[in-house]
């Protein structure tokens, strides 16, 4: 049991290590997406110098009394937003039924993973909690205190004598007021430097059943959407001819019987393949399967499944390998062991197999704004080489982070594939209408 | 153009009969509940009824149901389904819930036809919907409890 804790230490430790080193290394390559340039999401604060204030950044309270959850983390499936939820009703005070929690980024001050060094927003390595547990709960005790100092300033009383349960403000002598009555003029107020949190004795809604996932009922009407129920005005649907070996690229293609078929509008090259533009589903799933790619394979992978384990054994076999955890004397252990046991692992190449396929949306609207709806587990990235797809600034892309049906890890890649495939296609076809892959 | 009558209305469907329910569904009649998962009736998420039987819609075409009662999980009604979806949500059934639909419109069926299921019959009726999240063991639970309270 211990080895096996040990093991998964360890993996977590690679999973962590690798992931950084490709972001850092993006970072260079991509001269600055890591650097806070400025982005415009539907929902996040510009970074701005100074203290993060929690009511722009991480909690809206709207003036109809409802409470906004800015969450930096994914949810996939796994219940990060209920568990950043929990987190903040735990200090705020609000009530779960005003409260909603949405998917937020573009501003890495507040929203990077604080467990890896918050150099970037992203969800994985199960690290959404890790990350979550001081910010979120630091947040929600500043909003409240935002609150109350708003109160004792509406009401001319001590702060102190101000008490904060289910989404109201109440003092003994001036009244009662909601949060929403009062969340313009909180949002104004100091940000406080240090809030003091509540201990584990005082819990009431972390680790405890009364707060229940909001998302349960809707996702079992039928009514929860996910990317790829996005409907627009004059929305088009595509489907990817990808290549046959990684790497490959587009030499030519006919797709003359692909046009004659009804609802195909358009056939496309793109970067990762040739995308098929419909008015439907069934029509581009048609249209592609009458289409006929000419690959150019010059510079694809040719290995395949045995010559690439053969390399890998050959890697792990050359010394010295990669040192994951030290702890004790292991050498000197195995050396006075009664009995050993040694044992290889190979894994294949697994698909990931997220149940809701990996898909997009991209629009360009008149205003030189370019809006993409999907799971977009690693945003900063993701709206930066979405930019340079679409030939804009990534101050110009808006990035609406949908909650998506799986992950496991698939929708965190540092291609922004399904990213790419979707606004190229859209650019593609001159912008000429909203394109969903 | 078929007509199909679907969750209770009769509806012109402007696409041609080979096209699958699945699509008619999303694309065209506008209701999303429905999900594509395969596209081959492997995984069950696009699960429908067919004059009450849990049928995969992505291998279905519309002008083989032509003239049927389709019925989504928009519009799925009745003390079973209503038992069914209040059972789920307090269980908290769902994960990424992308399979819920399809895994409800079985489960309803099921204890339409069987009101008190065993492990086996559930097993039976439900091993065509997959869940990635593998929230089996809550889905089996959520039916029986269904049943529970149906027989009350």
């Amino acid at each position: 049991m211990l080895h096996h804790i040990m093991s998964r230490a360890a993996a977590k430790t690679n999973v962590r290590t690798s992931r950084r080193g490709f972001l850092i290394g993006a970072a260079v390559v991509s001269g600055g997406f890591a650097v806070g340039f400025r982005a415009a999401p539907a929902f996040a604060q510009d970074p701005v110098p100074g203290p993060i204030n929690p009511l722009a950044a991480y909690i809206h309270i709207t003036a109809d009394d409802r409470v906004t959850i800015l969450s930096s983390q994914f949810d996939m499936g796994q219940g990060s937003y209920h568990g950043i939820m929990t987190l903040v009703l735990e200090e705020l005070g609000a009530r779960p039924d005003q409260t909603d929690v949405i998917g937020a980024c573009g501003n890495i001050p507040a929203y990077g993973n604080a467990a890896a060094g918050g150099f970037a927003q992203f969800s994985g390595g199960s690290t959404s909690m890790a990350s979550s547990w001081d910010r979120y709960r630091l947040a929600g005790a500043a909003a409240r205190e935002m609150l109350v100092a708003a109160a004792a300033e509406a009401w001319s009383v001590p702060a102190a004598e101000i008490t904060v349960a289910n989404g109201a403000l109440t003092h003994p002598t001036a009244g009662t007021a909601s949060f929403g009555a009062l969340a313009e003029a909180a949002a104004g107020m100091a940000i406080p430097e240090a809030s003091a949190l509540k201990t584990e004795a005082d819990w009431t809604i972390i680790g405890k059943d009364e707060v229940r996932r909001a998302d349960s009922a809707s996702k079992t009407d039928g009514t929860h959407p996910f990317t790829i129920d996005v409907a627009l005005p004059g929305m088009l649907t595509a489907t990817m001819i990808h290549p046959p070996r990684f790497g490959a690229t587009v030499r030519g293609f006919d797709a003359t019987a692909a046009l004659a078929i009804p609802g195909v509008r358009d056939v496309v090259a793109t970067p990762r393949g040739v995308a098929v533009v419909a008015e439907n589903m069934w029509a581009s799933l048609q249209g592609r399967d009458a289409v006929t790619v000419d690959w150019d394979e010059t510079t694809a992978e040719t290995r395949g499944t045995a010559e690439i384990m053969a390399l890998y054994r050959d890697l792990a076999a050359k010394s010295p390998a990669a040192t994951a955890l030290v702890e004790g004397d292991s050498a000197a252990a195995m050396s006075t062991a009664v009995r050993t046991v040694e044992a290889t692992y190979e894994f294949p190449y697994l698909a990931h197999a997220a149940m809701e396929p990996l898909n997009a949306v991209a629009r360009m609207n008149a205003d030189g704004t370019l809006e993409i709806w999907a799971g977009h587990q690693m945003p900063d990235l993701y709206q930066f080489i979405a930019s340079e797809v679409a030939g804009i600034t990534p101050d110009k892309v808006i990035l609406h982070v949908m909650k998506t049906g799986g992950g496991f890890g698939r929708r965190g890649v540092g291609d922004a594939d399904v990213i790419v495939e979707a606004v190229a296609t859209a650019r593609a076809v001159g912008w000429s209408a909203p394109v969903k892959v | 153009m078929p007509t199909l009558g679907i969750n209770g209305q009769s509806r012109d469907i402007d696409a041609p009969d080979d096209m699958p329910l699945l699509w008619a569904l999303r694309d065209i009649a506008g209701l999303t509940g429905a999900k594509f998962g395969c596209g081959q009736a492997l995984c069950g998420a696009c699960t429908v009824h067919v004059d009450g039987v849990p049928t995969r819609s992505c291998q279905t075409f519309i002008g083989d149901v032509a003239g049927s009662e389709i019925t989504t999980i928009e519009g799925v009604t009745g003390r079973v389904a209503e038992t069914v979806q209040s059972v789920w949500v307090a269980m908290d059934v769902p994960q990424c819930g992308y399979f819920q639909s399809g895994q409800i419109m079985s489960a309803v069926a099921l204890l339409s036809e069987t009101p008190k299921p065993t492990d086996d019959d559930i097993d039976g009726a439900m091993s065509g919907n997959l869940c990635r999240c593998a929230t089996y063991h809550r889905i089996r639970g959520a039916i029986h409890e269904a049943a529970r309270q149906l027989e009350a």
